[in-house]
């Protein structure tokens, strides 16, 4: 009996702990929740890291010195003083109320958590909540899929026949806005609009490398999954890959492909378009640039811009192109040069609005170029060289005139653009047309 | 050592004992608890109440339940301290000692301010030590050894009130207050109707009232009802910083570490007196007032204001949190 008197102090005392150790838990856990929710809100995200100190917190309650109050914790186990009165007859043996006390008392464990867990448990499910409810404010918003693009009768009869098949969808590619922001030249602005988001000229080349190689090894992947189907590392190295894209719309597009909400079929497409939207631009500025003698094609991949040879020891993938400091420079180069084949030379400064005007015929190149391509990726298909009809700056505009919607759509169609670019271009040649400031 | 049959046949006999108290005593419950807590504390009870409530019936009864030795001291202002104490006689054998009325296992005090203050000096000594010394002999007092003392706190004409350290040496002070309507029937009832009252028969023997000593000795307290005791005690004393508003207004001495002694003492043979082998916080907080009110010496503001000690026991049992 006196055992068993013994046992019942030390059994408390551990329940004390195990009941510190759960509170430990619960705040901490609330407060990595508030803290997230934080993030959430402002903009930030806590390291990973953080979570670990939620167990930390509990582990280390559960093991801190304990300075039990026998009173107070015989009252919460509806004991009155008896527990007291237990460890203290302990304290003085050879008396025989320890036994009699010991034969008094019937521990009801769960009292010790009672109100606690009633409080604590409801405040987390409460604190999780808001992450149910709550878009991160911060980030930007999920874009909504942008409506298709209208095709017009005249356009689908200058269209070639052979690239209704493969045109990429139009809800890839988003839509122009109904007034041009023209605060920046008209190509890096239909660049930045093709890429979704407002982004300066110099970052749009980048990215464009950047995403590339991304979108091949997402072809790959889904190439793959066609085949096997979705296995565990398959599917990681998806989720890593679409979690590195620019835009939260393919993003959540290919995660539901992946998730098996969406069709594997229809990721398919979104990829192959992005790949001939981006290899379509991939080509344009060599293309532009190609009067400095920059060479073109599949041949840009794998030596740096401006004819010179690749750094020894460096392994690029295919299609990967990587930048140094010294060849984003040839490219910015490249890229006023390009400017400048659009009319934007002489005369314009970087900021100022582009006039409308007619398109000289000095810097028009039409020159077609092969594109290597790589199994998987859609059949043999033309490159196009940017020879975007361009505007003469300082031109009078009352005597400007807009190329004929007509000329425009055989000109884009025979360059063999993707539909959302074209129909981007013919929007904004049809602007200039109707004569309104870009 | 104590055993658990001996705890549970002491309990037993406490009951019986309590039973046949009742049996005379009509009400003031509270006072027959209190003078059990001294009975099993080992401690003495200053009784205060004005005449006729049934002290000296109460002390009589317990005497006689006890089946004790007892003993009755009248005191007035001529009592001289051999007249309690004993004194030496001359016989044919030479001087022998002829002991006095204090040498009784429960001895009554009757009106103890009346005597004069060497008299209860000598008297609050023999409670104190539990002996006597005469010339230069020692007699132990018998054991178990208890004194009731009584007082009227409004007659005080001719009286000598008790000094605070005589006082002290009471474990417990019962004020015994007036019956109620129901009780004041009964009590004419019985004294009135048929043989008057009857003592009751002895019900426990001497040897079960030291069992019963012994098992509240042994009675185990927990340090955190101690510390409540001892923080209860200090909050008497106006320069205490955990002291209430009205003690530092009104008192001008606070309790004695005697106090703390008394308030578990009582804590503890309220306890056992229930019947229970622990202690509770309500088993200090009854032993309050009892322990500490004559202990308490309130200032002249106080008196003014006819502030009385309970007053401020109050706000110190408010003040200090249990345990």
């Amino acid at each position: 009996m006196l055992d068993a008197a013994q046992r019942i102090p030390k059994r408390i005392t551990l329940l004390l702990r195990a009941r510190r150790a759960f509170l430990a838990f619960a705040l901490a856990l609330l407060l990595w929740l508030g803290l997230r929710l934080l993030g959430r809100i402002l903009g930030f995200s806590p390291p990973p890291e953080l979570f670990l100190g939620v167990p930390v917190a509990a582990a280390a309650a559960g093991l801190w010195p304990l300075s039990v109050r026998w009173v107070r914790v015989g009252r919460r186990l509806g004991l009155g003083g008896k527990l007291a009165g237990l460890v203290a007859a302990l304290r003085t043996p050879g008396t025989p109320f320890p036994a009699l006390l010991a034969s008094q008392i019937t521990l009801r464990p769960w009292r010790l958590f009672f109100p606690e867990v009633l409080v604590l448990v409801p405040l987390v499910v409460l604190a999780w909540l808001p992450f149910s409810f709550v878009p991160p404010l911060a980030s930007p918003p999920p874009e909504p899929p942008p409506a298709a693009v209208e095709v017009r009768p005249e356009e689908e009869s200058v269209a070639l026949p052979s690239e209704e098949g493969r045109a990429p969808r139009a809800r890839e590619l988003p839509q122009l806005p109904s007034g041009f922001p023209a605060a920046r030249p008209p190509y890096a602005e239909l660049l930045a609009q093709l890429f979704g988001e407002d982004v300066p000229p110099e970052e749009v080349w980048e990215r464009l490398s950047r995403e590339e190689g991304l979108w091949r090894r997402l072809a790959a992947a889904l190439s793959e999954a066609a085949g096997t189907g979705w296995t565990e590392a398959l599917r990681e190295e998806f989720a890593e890959i679409v979690s590195e894209l620019g835009r939260p719309d393919l993003r959540s597009a290919l995660s539901a492909a992946m998730e098996g909400r969406g069709d594997l079929a229809e990721a398919q497409e979104i990829v192959s378009a992005a790949l001939e939207g981006l290899a379509a631009l991939r080509e344009a500025i060599p293309a532009e640039s190609s009067e400095g003698g920059a060479p073109s094609g599949e041949a840009r991949s794998s030596a740096p811009a401006g004819g010179e040879g690749p750094e020894e020891g460096v392994v690029r993938a295919p299609g990967e192109i990587l930048l140094d400091t010294e060849a984003e420079a040839q490219l910015q180069r490249k890229l006023e040069e390009a400017e400048e084949g659009l009319g934007l030379g002489a005369g314009w400064e970087k900021g100022e609005p582009v006039r409308p005007g007619l398109p000289s015929a000095a810097p028009r190149t039409e020159e077609v170029l092969a594109v290597a391509v790589r199994s998987g990726e859609g059949p043999v298909r033309q490159g196009f060289a940017l020879g975007l009809p361009g505007e003469t700056p300082g031109a009078d505009p009352a005597g400007v005139s807009g190329m004929p919607s007509g000329d425009a759509e055989l000109l884009l169609g025979a360059k063999g653009l993707p539909a959302g670019l074209r129909e981007l271009v013919r929007r904004y040649f049809q602007l200039l047309a109707e004569g309104g400031e870009p | 050592m104590i055993t658990a049959a001996e705890i549970a046949q002491a309990q037993e006999a406490m009951a019986r004992l309590r039973e046949a108290i009742a049996s005379v005593i009509v009400g003031q419950e509270r006072v027959v608890e209190v003078v059990l807590w001294a009975l099993l504390s080992r401690g003495h009870v200053l009784l205060e109440g004005v005449p006729g409530l049934g002290k000296t019936l109460l002390v009589r009864a317990l005497a006689r339940a006890l089946g004790l030795s007892f003993s009755r001291i009248q005191c007035t202002p001529d009592l001289m301290p051999a007249d309690i104490l004993g004194t030496h006689v001359f016989s044919e054998d030479g001087f022998r000692f002829l002991p006095g009325p204090v040498f009784a296992n429960v001895v009554l005090a009757d009106e103890v301010n009346r005597a004069t203050p060497k008299t209860q000096s000598a008297l609050l000594e023999a409670m104190q030590e539990r002996q006597v010394t005469v010339g230069k002999e020692t007699h132990p007092l018998p054991d178990p050894f208890m004194v009731l003392a009584t007082q009227n706190p409004i007659e005080m004409e001719g009286t000598y009130p008790l000094p605070e350290a005589q006082v002290d040496r009471f474990l417990f002070k019962a004020e015994v207050g007036y019956p109620t309507e129901g009780e004041l029937v009964e009590i004419i009832r019985r004294n009135t109707l048929g043989a008057g009252i009857a003592l009751p028969e002895p019900v426990l023997s001497r040897e079960e009232v030291l069992l019963a000593q012994r098992a509240v000795a042994a009675f185990p307290v927990h340090e955190e009802f101690l510390a409540y005791a001892a923080r209860l005690v200090l909050a008497t004393h106006p320069g205490a910083p955990s002291a209430p508003e009205r003690v530092r207004k009104y008192v001008l001495y606070g309790a004695s570490p005697r106090a703390g002694l008394a308030l578990i003492l009582g804590a503890k043979a309220r306890a056992f007196l229930a019947g229970r082998f622990h202690l509770e916080v309500e088993d200090i907080k009854a032993a309050f007032r009892p322990a500490l009110v004559h202990r308490v010496i309130l200032n002249f503001r106080a008196e003014a204001e006819g502030v009385g000690p309970w007053d401020v026991l109050q706000e110190v049992l408010r003040s200090v949190p249990p345990p």
